[in-house]
């Protein structure tokens, strides 16, 4: 770079030819313009007058001048002079660049990055020594303050710096360490992340001392954040903050699985003045188990990721009942108090043992009251064995049992020996009081568990002492007599509570440490070693500053324990993300609270600030090229003015030469329109539209308005345009977006219609077009895209047709009938026996062929299973969402559907007997 | 491409003209009885082939007896009461500025076909300087005058013609415009053999006032010289001057041979000019009687 004053040349070696201009001004001089000639009769006359004059032909000094400045200007602009911009740098004071970097700053990093550079770049111009300070601290105590430094160390060392994730520390400024290191007077600039606090201004306040500050902040750039999320009843209950309020804030906060696929998405708008918000998450419980992160989209911070793992997820728990087995009183149902408790952290399921064990649960809780039968008991046995756990309460019932049951205690669905009967304490003639639950067992789930000294037992099952006794106690009472005992049987266990699920024996039930206890045992069956309790976790994925998740570099980042780590703050030790074994990861999220993203809106006085366009280089070469342009263009004009008598001049030449200014004035404004990515060509819009919709076949989707549902349904039809190429003889071209209300149909075959794109009621000009798009042989496939599937949903899939009917009622597509198996759809390429997409709903409506003008083809295809989300990729062609079962091959058979759809579309039943021949010879043979 | 429809309109604006000297119309009767008598009059000039435009009567049988073809004698006209109409075809002629519609060319041609369909009308005898063709009355003669001026082919040059008759009438148009000495010269010697004439001169408004301006090349008609101007518009007071004095040098001439000078711009109708011609004709013939 090569500087004069603000500007500096990027090819200043150009300049050099400056000097070849004095020789120009020589040529110019002497070799004039080239005039007008004109023939004339009375020459001899002009001679004759002019002989007594005398004069040199020389080009005007004026024009020559004008002609140099013209001829400096392009070799200047040619040089690519470029200017710097900027207020605040003043005298060649040392300049200190403190550049927040913690988790706040992960959004807008590059617009942060590209104002240090231009700082230093600017700062080299002035010849300043430059000084560069981070906030957030770094895992290895390693000093934050780099300086000074020469430019080419400085724009290394910026590029080094990445946002952390995890909050900024400014008080190190403040230490005396820092101080030796820096000089006496500097200017401080300040790349803040737009959380202006306390801290910061003492900072300042601080730095201030030393020579001006300047706050660098772009208040639309300040961070959003998920700051918690938790079950609400069947919910999940988001909690999104921002940092500012001052404008309208719109967000995505998107639930994305372990495949980076989204699963939900919903829409959070802050309103003017609206810092926190708080959005509930509705998903089917299947897929709330799938969820491993929430998202926010747009914004690239760690706080905008929220880790998930298990102790988000309900766990369904079976709780064994029988008809009329319990006590129709609510208080002492011993199923009311274990599904209060249980209902915060799992899904509660009623039913006998042998219906629960074969739905898959996991856990059975079994209250005294249910009497488990011969039959249930091998079973139930078989089920524990394979990896069930199973938990038993006490009571009068099991008590009475005794005597059959621990007959064959190694058989026996009771971990330990009992004794006969139970012990009461406290009752009249008893002279032991109610006892504590003191002491958890180290090596149980329920270690370090917290005391509650007001929960108190009076009765007990006691176990027959035996040497395994200790091992298999959980939980004792503070007599050390067991409460709780386990025992391992294949790869279940059995857990007992010695005492009952109602209040009557003991407090346990109405107490917090009841539903403590269960949610431990509830999860401890998941993570079966019990490890994540029990030691330090290794990092497994850490998130880093732009909120993406990443392998850690090193395998000794630990976390102490998930217990302490409640505790924790992440900072550069324990740095957010998963941690502990891939198959049941602890989460640590960076949880912020609203403490941590508060910012000031009115900034103390006398702390200067400016936003980031405040560092500004304006390249000038375009300017001085439009210069030279015009200094040319007048140029011309003056000697067309010169050469020609004025009548002609503005008779003849004048109209000519504007002629060609408005040409050269409409290629700089078309050169300007294009820039600003308008240019329109001639074509009207119409034919523009016909032009590229008959040049190929297409595949053609109705535009519903939303940015979102229009880029998945292009994606959508992008992947069945590519598996029609690869599979069959349709080479299509690319999809297209149509307008329904506007753009002609009569060019399409097939036009694919999220039900998001019919505005409901379609107004009687958009359902001609519809009704004249099906009469000539159009066909319409409408994809409601029902989000829910499940058995349930059967009074959604028929809810489509009247939702339809009030969508459409003049729409030709009525009465609406479930299609059959016979149908030439199923039939015309693959044989299709189902046509799933998302979902797999087991109807897809189609025309009543008695109605249809075109017999068995039908100008309407409607079904609710999502098929435009199940094709749609994202821009690494990934399929974007998550199917509802069995993945891959229901991948495949959408779009096996997807192809024939469009053949069908493209062939009507032209083949319904045909492709198959083969198939059809076979059978007749047989 | 001359414009004889328009020449004939101009002329029927105007009664027929006709000298009405003595001397003239016996002239121009005598002519007329002449022409059938054979021999004795005039002297011979030549004897020449038979031309379609020649009369039987004109046929020299004798000549022709002695050869294959026709042979005709000419005989030299003694036409002492012809009236001799000529115009230049010099290049410069051919200028034309654009600051009027009518060019110099278009304006002497006009001008000198309705002179002579104005004279044919009133009878008297016509013919076009330098032709070869016999003067005649009437339509013959117009006819005659037509042919022999788009025939013609001098380059500006009077064409002098010997046999002038003293009553004998010269009207020639041009631009005058070259300050050739051979003018002087031609003019003088038609006037030498006693007759009459008049000089009108047409000239380009451009030509009289110079309305140029800036930096121009001005280069003849013919191309062969040129001349730059820096600033066209300061000469313009010179260049009037200049054309000032070389008029005056024609009128000069013109009064010395006793021949009338007109000088008319462009911008003159045609109309104009006849007017003010024929009435100088008129008074001319009063003055002579």
């Amino acid at each position: 770079m090569f500087n004069i004053g603000p500007v500096a040349f990027a090819e200043p070696w150009l300049l050099l030819s400056l000097m070849g201009v004095p020789l120009v001004w020589f040529m110019l001089r002497t070799m004039p313009p080239v005039p007008n000639t004109y023939k004339f009769s009375a020459l001899w006359l002009i001679t004759q007058s002019q002989s007594s004059r005398q004069f040199t032909d020389r080009a005007p000094l004026w024009i020559v001048i004008i002609r140099l400045t013209y001829i400096s200007l392009l070799i200047i602009a040619l040089a690519n002079p470029k200017m710097h911009s900027f207020q605040h740098l003043n005298g060649s004071h040392p300049l200190l660049i403190v550049i927040d970097n913690g988790w706040a700053s992960g959004s807008g990093w590059q617009q942060r990055s590209q104002t240090a550079n231009k700082l230093i770049s600017a700062a080299e111009l002035k010849k300043k020594d430059i000084f560069v300070a981070t906030t957030a601290r770094e895992p290895d105590r390693k000093s934050r303050l780099a300086g000074p430094l020469t430019v080419s160390e400085a724009l290394l060392l910026v590029d080094q710096i990445i946002p952390k994730p995890w909050s900024i520390d400014p008080l190190f400024l403040t230490q005396d360490k820092v101080k030796k290191q820096l000089p006496r007077y500097f200017e401080t600039h300040w790349i803040s992340d737009g959380i202006f606090n306390s801290k910061k201004f003492h900072v300042i306040e601080h730095l201030k001392k030393y020579g001006p500050v300047l706050l660098l902040q772009n208040k639309s750039l300040g961070p959003t954040i998920i700051s918690y999320i938790k079950h609400k009843g069947l919910t999940l209950q988001a909690t999104v903050m921002r940092s500012t309020a001052e404008l309208e804030g719109k967000t995505k906060l998107s639930a994305v699985n372990k495949d980076n696929r989204v699963i939900t998405t919903s829409n959070i708008t802050f309103k003017k003045g609206e810092l926190t918000k708080t959005v509930e998450v509705r998903l089917p419980e299947k897929k709330k188990n799938e969820i491993n992160r929430f998202v926010l989209q747009n914004e690239a911070n760690a706080a905008a990721v929220y880790l998930v793992d298990e102790s988000l997820k309900k766990v369904s728990v079976g709780i064994a009942t029988r008809i009329n087995s319990q006590s129709p009183h609510p208080l002492l149902n011993e199923v009311f108090y274990l599904k209060t408790a249980l209902s915060d952290s799992s899904y509660t399921k009623k039913g006998t043992l042998d219906k629960l064990s074969k739905k898959n649960i996991p856990i059975i809780l079994v209250p005294d009251a249910y009497q488990i039968s011969i039959e249930e008991k091998a079973n139930i046995r078989k089920w524990v064995e394979a990896g069930g756990t199973l938990i038993r309460f006490s009571g009068p019932n099991l008590a009475a049992n005794l005597e059959g049951e621990s007959e064959e205690a190694n058989d026996s669905l009771i971990p330990v020996k009992l004794r006969g009967r139970e012990r009461a304490f406290g009752g009249s003639l008893s002279w032991q009081q109610p006892l504590n639950i003191t002491t958890f067992n180290r090596n149980s789930p329920l270690s370090n568990l917290p005391r509650y000294k007001d929960v108190l037992v009076r009765r007990q099952l006691l176990a027959t002492p035996a040497p395994t006794l200790k091992q298999q106690t959980w939980a004792s009472l503070s007599d050390g007599t067991p409460i709780i005992t386990a025992k391992n049987k294949g790869d279940g266990r059995i857990i007992l509570f010695h005492t009952t699920a109602t209040p009557e024996w003991s407090d346990l039930v109405i107490s917090g440490q009841f539903v403590e206890m269960l949610q431990r045992l509830i999860k401890s069956k998941r993570t079966r070693a019990n490890s994540a309790y029990l030691s330090n976790l290794s990092a497994l994925k850490l998130l880093d500053g732009f909120g993406q998740l990443r392998v850690p570099p090193t395998s000794d980042i630990i976390i102490p324990n998930i217990g302490l780590a409640k505790k924790l703050k992440p900072g550069p030790i324990h740095p957010p993300g998963f941690y502990g074994s891939s198959s049941a990861p602890a989460a640590f999220n960076l949880s912020l609270t609203a403490k941590d993203i508060k910012s000031e809106t009115v900034i103390p006085r006398g702390i200067e600030t400016s936003n980031f366009d405040l560092v500004n280089v304006v390249n000038l070469s375009a300017h001085l090229f439009y210069l030279a342009l015009g200094l040319l263009l007048i140029d011309t004009l003056i000697i067309l003015f010169l050469n020609n008598d004025r009548i002609n001049f503005f008779t003849k030449t004048l109209p000519k030469v504007s002629l060609l200014f408005l040409i050269i004035l409409l290629g700089i404004f078309v050169d300007i329109i294009s820039n600003s990515a308008l240019a329109d060509s001639k074509l009207s819009s119409a034919d523009r539209f016909a032009l590229t919709a008959s040049s190929q076949t297409r595949l053609v989707f109705a535009k519903s308005g939303t940015h979102e549902t229009d880029v998945l349904s292009l994606s959508a039809l992008r992947t069945l345009t590519d598996a029609l190429r690869e599979r069959t003889a349709a080479s299509l071209g690319d999809p297209l977006g149509v307008n329904i209300e506007s753009d002609d149909l009569a060019f399409f075959n097939i036009l694919f219609c999220p039900l998001s794109a019919l505005k409901e009621p379609l107004s009687i000009n958009v359902q001609n077009r519809l009704n004249n798009f099906m009469d000539n042989g159009g066909i319409l496939f409408i994809d409601s895209q029902n989000a829910i599937e499940s058995r349930r949903s059967v009074r959604e899939i028929t809810s489509l047709v009247p939702k339809l009917r009030a969508i459409g009622p003049h729409l030709n597509i009525f009465p609406l009938v479930p299609i059959t198996r016979q149908h030439t759809l199923m039939r015309s390429f693959y044989i299709l026996k189902s046509f799933p997409g998302r979902f797999s709903n087991e109807i897809l409506w189609v025309r009543n062929r008695q109605f249809s003008k075109f017999g068995e083809l039908t100008p309407i295809i409607a079904g609710t299973n999502d098929w435009i989300r199940a094709w749609a990729k994202n821009k690494q062609g990934d399929f974007v969402f998550s199917m509802s079962q069995k993945a891959h091959s229901q991948r495949e058979l959408s779009i096996r559907f997807g192809i024939n759809l469009v053949i069908y579309a493209l062939t009507g039943n032209y083949k319904s007997d045909q492709l198959h021949t083969n198939n059809i010879l076979k059978r007749i043979a047989k | 491409m001359m414009n004889i429809e328009k020449a004939e309109l101009l002329a029927k604006q105007f009664f027929a003209f006709q000298f009405k000297t003595k001397k003239v119309t016996f002239s121009a009767r005598h002519g007329y009885h002449e022409s059938k008598k054979t021999g004795n009059r005039g002297s011979f000039l030549q004897f020449r082939k038979f031309e379609p435009y020649d009369s039987l009567q004109a046929i020299d049988w004798r000549k022709s007896a002695k050869s294959d073809e026709f042979i005709v004698q000419d005989k030299e006209w003694e036409t002492e009461h012809t009236i001799w109409l000529w115009r230049s075809r010099s290049p410069t002629m051919s200028y034309h500025s654009g600051l009027v519609q009518v060019g110099k060319k278009e304006l002497a041609e006009l001008v000198i076909l309705s002179l002579a369909a104005i004279f044919r009308n009133g009878g008297e005898r016509i013919s076009y300087l330098g032709s070869k063709l016999p003067a005649k009355n009437g339509q013959l003669g117009f006819e005659n005058f037509i042919q022999a001026m788009s025939s013609n082919k001098d380059k500006g040059a009077i064409p002098v013609t010997k046999s002038l008759s003293k009553s004998s009438r010269v009207i020639l148009v041009s631009d005058f415009i070259n300050p050739s000495t051979s003018f002087e010269k031609q003019a003088r010697q038609l006037a030498q053999q006693g007759c009459k004439g008049s000089l009108i001169q047409i000239l380009d408004p451009a030509e009289e006032t110079f309305p140029f301006q800036g930096r121009i090349k001005f280069e003849s008609i013919e191309g062969r010289d040129s001349q730059l101007l820096q600033r066209a518009e300061e000469i313009r007071i010179d260049y009037m001057n200049g054309l000032a004095e070389h008029r005056n040098y024609l009128n000069k001439i013109a009064k010395d041979i006793g021949w009338e000078f007109f000088n008319f711009s462009t911008e003159t109708k045609a109309e104009v000019i006849l007017k003010l011609v024929l009435y100088r004709l008129i008074n001319q013939n009063r003055l002579a009687k």
